[in-house]
């Protein structure tokens, strides 16, 4: 029984003979390399663009007094303000901190930036790497009518409007004169602005 | 004969390997688990997006606080422990939300959330970049999980594939525990504002 067997049968079933067959066996290999990649990026797409929208990679430099169409409005800074300590109130529990104000002009040129504009994210950057969210001080707001990045999308605001953009941050002291502010929201990311400050 | 043998071998051999693979398969929460940075008291211990030192650990049966003008008294039948710590932000605005104490049996004790009112409580404050906050996280612990217990910052739950930290709070000597009956929080040094 076991001395006349013929080769191993399972052998010859496994490693085909023909040509044909044994070029299409490669390829469906091959093919896996393709296929289960694309397999992961179409199960993963949600993670991946959620991922994409949450991050600022790709900086757009705005010289310093200049205006530049983003998300559906022109922006301009203004001002980058260093408010006195018994102004703001709040930072003496921060100590060290210097509390700093910022504001833009914002024409609206699009009528959808109640969408645009979500999620909308300023911040102040200084050259190493650190990043710096907009908080309050918890005092009212200097101007009257302004509002920050974040209320303007509370209602649609029609073409022409212009916002005054205000957003109060707490930085460190030797930080306050060099910080740069950068605005960016789900209608522009992974892109966003980066305004410089001249002088 | 040789060969059925052989085979039979094999086939034992691709069983157990098997096994042994279904046996030490990690959970997927292993698998994603925070990674632990540990330090002890007075290390400064860093996470991926904070520091912190822990300076004192201190315990007592009663706190007393000034809240929103008002003296506050806080009994407990167990133990205040009061870890005094220097919370810094590394590179954008953050907080940490959850810390535990970690008894040394393995209890979790959530931060109090009965102190509201208390200033420099450091859970939940907001961290920004080179403006570090000196206070305290203060937790109601059991009197036998006082020593030899672990600080842990923040939720590991929480925190996937990112950094936690573990700050071992002393080996836990012989001697009697040090507890103070009532402390003064508001008297106490360290806060600073």
């Amino acid at each position: 029984m076991t001395t006349a067997e013929p080769p191993d049968e399972a052998a010859t079933a496994l490693v085909p003979t023909d040509s044909g067959e044994r070029r299409w066996r490669r390829l469906s290999l091959w093919g896996l390399l393709l296929a289960l990649p694309v397999t992961f990026l179409l199960a993963a797409r949600g993670h991946l663009e959620d991922w994409w929208q949450a991050q600022e990679l790709f900086e757009q430099s705005v010289p310093a007094g200049s205006e530049i169409r983003f998300a559906g409005a022109d922006w301009r800074l203004e001002t980058v303000e260093v408010l006195p300590l018994e102004q703001s109130g709040w930072p003496r529990r921060q100590g060290q901190g210097t509390p700093v104000r910022v504001r833009f002009a914002v024409t609206v040129r699009d009528p959808g930036i109640d969408v645009l504009w979500r999620r909308c994210r300023v911040s102040l950057r200084d050259d190493q790497g650190h990043r710096w969210s907009a908080g309050s001080f918890g005092g009212p707001r200097s101007t009257e009518g302004s509002m920050t990045c974040g209320a303007a999308t509370l209602e649609p605001r029609a073409p022409g409007t212009v916002l005054q953009i205000e957003q109060d941050f707490t930085v460190p002291n030797d930080a306050a004169a060099t910080v740069e502010p950068t605005v960016s929201m789900d209608g522009e990311r992974p892109w966003y602005l980066r305004f410089r400050r001249g002088g | 004969m040789m060969r059925w043998l052989g085979r039979l071998a094999a086939l034992l051999v691709a069983a157990l390997l098997l096994l042994a693979m279904q046996w030490t398969t990690p959970v997927y929460d292993e698998m994603v688990a925070a990674i632990p940075s540990g330090g002890q008291i007075g290390d400064t211990v860093a996470a991926r997006k904070f520091t912190i030192k822990v300076e004192t650990i201190q315990f007592a049966r009663q706190l007393r606080f000034e809240a929103y003008g008002k003296e506050e008294v806080r009994d407990t039948s167990g133990l205040w422990a009061i870890v005094t710590a220097t919370l810094a932000a590394r590179s954008e605005t953050m907080t940490v939300n959850d810390a535990y104490w970690e008894g040394p049996t393995g209890l979790l004790y959530s931060h109090s959330n009965r102190l509201a009112g208390v200033r420099p409580l450091l859970a939940g404050a907001l961290l920004q970049p080179g403006l570090p906050r000196r206070g305290w996280f203060i937790f109601e612990i059991r009197e036998d999980q006082a020593r030899g217990a672990t600080f842990v910052a923040p939720n590991a739950g929480l925190a996937p594939l990112d950094s936690i930290v573990r700050v071992r709070l002393g080996a836990g000597g012989a001697g009697a525990l040090p507890i103070l009956d009532s402390l003064d929080l508001d008297r106490m040094p360290g806060a600073i504002e």
